[in-house]
């Protein structure tokens, strides 16, 4: 009897599985005819990446989402095909939201970590990397209030991997590279994803600028950049988080490293094989690691965020940037001091995540002081 | 689209190996739970908990955490597998956690998820050796199983002669982790290493020399299926001088070996070099370039490196390949030392990638 009911059961369902498959694949054509117009699936093929860990998220053109795997080293192309532009976002608001995500993964809220957190710039969806206690990366897609999670299987996709020199990425029995990433962070700027990082092996800061869409040719650049040097010394630490923007009509990688120095760079200078160093332009305290940076515009002037460990948010305008012609190459003598360009300090502490909602909001994910993780909007007064 | 069917029947008949479902036909049969890789990766739920048998019914069948503040259905996907119905969370159930399967809002059953029998250790710290400069850069952390990742520093303490000493190790989001999950790479800040950087100088160096320390890892740190090391490991070490020199592989000492014999080519270094860099930088290559297939194991408190060819050493010319990028414990290189002081005249220091050393092989 059990029997004969499941085989009915399973007719039912399986006529609906056929239907959601025809609608998904009929779906799936037309938008990837839509988007092939524009060039940007090139490259791109059906199928599950195999995604070992979410290291950083950044949006792309049409609703393309990179993702950063440490793990496995390398950059995934993600079509969400959540490619419609809203130009303002409703407010968001989530208050626990750990709690929240912690109970749909079936989990307690300290077994759960928040990676990244990202806005699609079209659509002004949240996409959120959540890490478990097993290791395994989760994407989750926040609209409104509604948390749900972004199917990563049978999705169009490309990735590269960040190798070095070719030859020089050995790996082993197992075909696994041998050299450990982290990626610290990962944009998308003039058509190219950029990623900054640090190998388990020799300490050397790694950045490299990738073309998109991804190509047969591994054009990517690994350069060697140094911040200003202090005294005598020069540095190459690992880039914490990075943005790019346009200061006296040229176009600079702006970088912030551990113990929170702001270093230029000029992009048409970051070729491969080259030593590029870069101009510091302020200090904004030791003892600090900076966590996100942003760039909103409110009238006609620019401002950066950045959210850090152990201070609160910071905003510098850009034209103060431009107007400071120095180079910071003697160290701040006195503990925690700050030096060189004008920053604001926002009255908000314990940023863990940030990002443009759209031109007049910023999504924002704090640990309050009472211990709760929340999601919230921030208008532009912060401007 | 029939060839989409039948892969996804394939797939769901995959995702529930057959062994791992309980078979008892006497109804009411109770939950499976399914394991893989030690994770309690889904649960096999006989029809029997759903009395109509329709589509609708399946999608009133629900899975949630036992006794959470916030009660919501889990994440995941539901399958027909055979008579039952197969939820596949998006993340392993939590070991030590309870859950319970809902039908029209009634809870009709709850599931325990057993604690893990056995539990992680610290098999070893690299480097081994309890004498360190006050430069060092690096200490590796080798666990026996995959650990949770990215809270790392929530769980080390670093004493200096009894006092916590704050601020060593980087802040790095993400963990250096191997692919495993099971060797930590932890840095030493290398801004308050290198001199004159304003962390350096307002922090100041992150061991001082002639101190005692002590690397404690608390027993609150979890493997990835939330078992806890069974006690606090430490790892002592004291601090000596800076080590601003690069290893210079000319005073190596290599031993012959032996044509015909699967012997060991050992050599024999002065100072202890860096753990991971010494099982990936060194290499033995034949008259033709090749590099040789074989083992290798770092004795000797990584002072001695130990390769066994795969095959007998053959007559022929064979040498010893080393990166440049071989550093000792404290990031000097081969070709350059860790700090570059760029007012310092500098001895020239070379560019090239790789110091071939002879390697004889007796008759």
């Amino acid at each position: 009897m059990n029997a004969i009911k499941a085989v009915k059961l399973k007719s039912v369902i399986m006529k609906r599985i056929l239907f959601l498959f025809g609608a998904l694949v009929a779906g799936n054509l037309f938008i990837a005819t839509n988007y092939r117009s524009a060039g940007n699936l090139t490259g791109f093929t059906t199928g599950t990446p195999e995604i070992k860990s979410i290291s950083a998220l950044a949006f792309g053109p049409d609703g393309i989402l990179f993702l950063g795997d440490s793990k496995s080293a390398t950059i995934f192309a993600i079509d969400t095909k959540d490619a419609s532009r809203i130009e303002k976002s409703p407010s968001i608001e989530i208050k626990n939201i750990d709690q929240k995500i912690a109970a749909l993964l079936g989990t307690q809220p300290q077994n759960i970590t928040v990676l990244d957190l990202v806005v699609n710039p079209l659509s002004k969806n949240i996409y959120c990397a959540v890490q478990s206690i097993d290791g395994k990366p989760v994407l989750l897609k926040i609209t409104g209030d509604k948390i749900q999670a972004f199917g990563l299987n049978d999705v169009m996709f490309s990735s590269v991997a960040l190798t070095n020199a070719p030859g020089e990425e050995a790996k082993d029995r197992r075909g696994q590279p041998l050299r450990n990433w982290s990626i610290s962070d990962l944009g998308f700027y003039d058509g190219k994803v950029m990623v900054s990082g640090l190998s388990n092996q020799e300490f050397s800061s790694t950045f490299r600028i990738i073309p998109f869409p991804f190509g047969d040719k591994q054009e990517q650049a690994s350069l060697e950049i140094y911040h200003a040097a202090h005294a005598q010394y020069e540095t190459n630490s690992p880039i914490k988080t990075f943005t790019v923007s346009q200061l006296n009509g040229k176009k600079y990688l702006v970088a912030s490293y551990t113990c929170t120095p702001l270093v230029l760079f000029p992009l048409d200078e970051l070729k491969p094989g080259t030593h590029v160093k870069g101009r510091t332009v302020g200090e904004f305290g030791a003892g600090n690691s900076p966590l996100d940076m942003i760039t909103m515009k409110k009238g006609d002037d620019l401002f950066l965020i950045m959210s850090n460990s152990n201070r609160p948010l910071f905003r510098v305008k850009y034209k103060n940037i431009e107007s400071y012609e120095g180079s910071l190459t003697t160290p701040v003598e006195e503990s925690f001091a700050t030096a060189g360009v004008n920053f604001i300090q926002l009255p908000v502490i314990n940023v863990l995540q940030l990002d443009k909602l759209d031109e007049g909001q910023i999504i924002v994910l704090q640990r309050k002081t009472n211990g709760d993780l929340d999601l919230w909007t921030a208008n532009d007064r912060w401007l | 689209m029939i060839r989409l069917f039948a892969s996804f029947s394939l797939i769901m008949f995959l995702q529930v190996p057959q062994g791992c479902v309980s078979k008892n036909s006497d109804p009411p049969r109770p939950v499976a739970i399914v394991w893989k890789d030690d994770q309690a990766t889904a649960l096999s739920i006989p029809l029997s908990y759903v009395d109509h048998l329709d589509s609708d019914s399946i999608e009133l069948l629900k899975v949630r955490l036992s006794d959470a503040k916030i009660s919501t259905d889990i994440l995941g996907q539901y399958a027909l597998v055979d008579d039952n119905i197969v939820f596949q969370p998006l993340i392993p159930f939590t070991r030590g956690l309870r859950y319970e399967v809902v039908y029209h809002h009634d809870r009709v059953t709850e599931i325990i998820i057993a604690e893990p029998a056995d539990r992680p250790e610290i098999l070893s710290f690299y480097p081994s050796i309890d004498t360190l400069p006050l430069n060092l850069l690096k200490i590796y952390i080798q666990f026996s199983r995959p650990m949770r990742e990215g809270t790392s520093l929530a769980h080390l303490t670093v004493l200096e002669d009894k006092d916590t000493a704050k601020g060593i190790f980087l802040d790095l989001q993400p963990e250096l982790w191997n692919a495993e999950g099971t060797l930590l790479t932890l840095w030493l800040d290398p801004g308050r290493i290198k001199r004159d950087l304003q962390p350096n100088k307002l922090l100041g160096n992150p061991l001082r020399q002639g101190k005692h320390y002590a690397l404690q890892v608390s027993k609150d740190w979890t493997d990835t299926r939330g078992a806890y090391l069974p006690r606090d490991y430490t790892k002592e070490f004291v601090v000596t001088e800076r080590d601003s020199l690069s290893p210079d592989p000319h005073t190596w000492k290599i031993e012959t070996t032996k044509v015909g014999s699967n012997l060991a080519c050992v050599i024999d270094f002065p100072e202890a070099l860096d753990f991971s860099l010494l099982h990936h930088a060194i290499h033995i290559i034949n008259e033709k370039g090749f590099v040789l297939e074989g083992t290798i194991d770092l004795l000797n408190k990584e002072r001695t490196w130990r390769f066994l060819p795969a095959e007998p050493w053959t007559i022929g010319k064979y040498s010893v390949q080393v990166e440049t990028r071989l550093e000792d414990v404290a990031g000097n290189n081969l070709n350059r030392t860790f700090e570059k002081d760029l007012k310092a005249k500098e001895k020239s220091t070379s560019n090239s990638e790789y110091i071939i050393l002879p390697l004889t092989i007796e008759k």
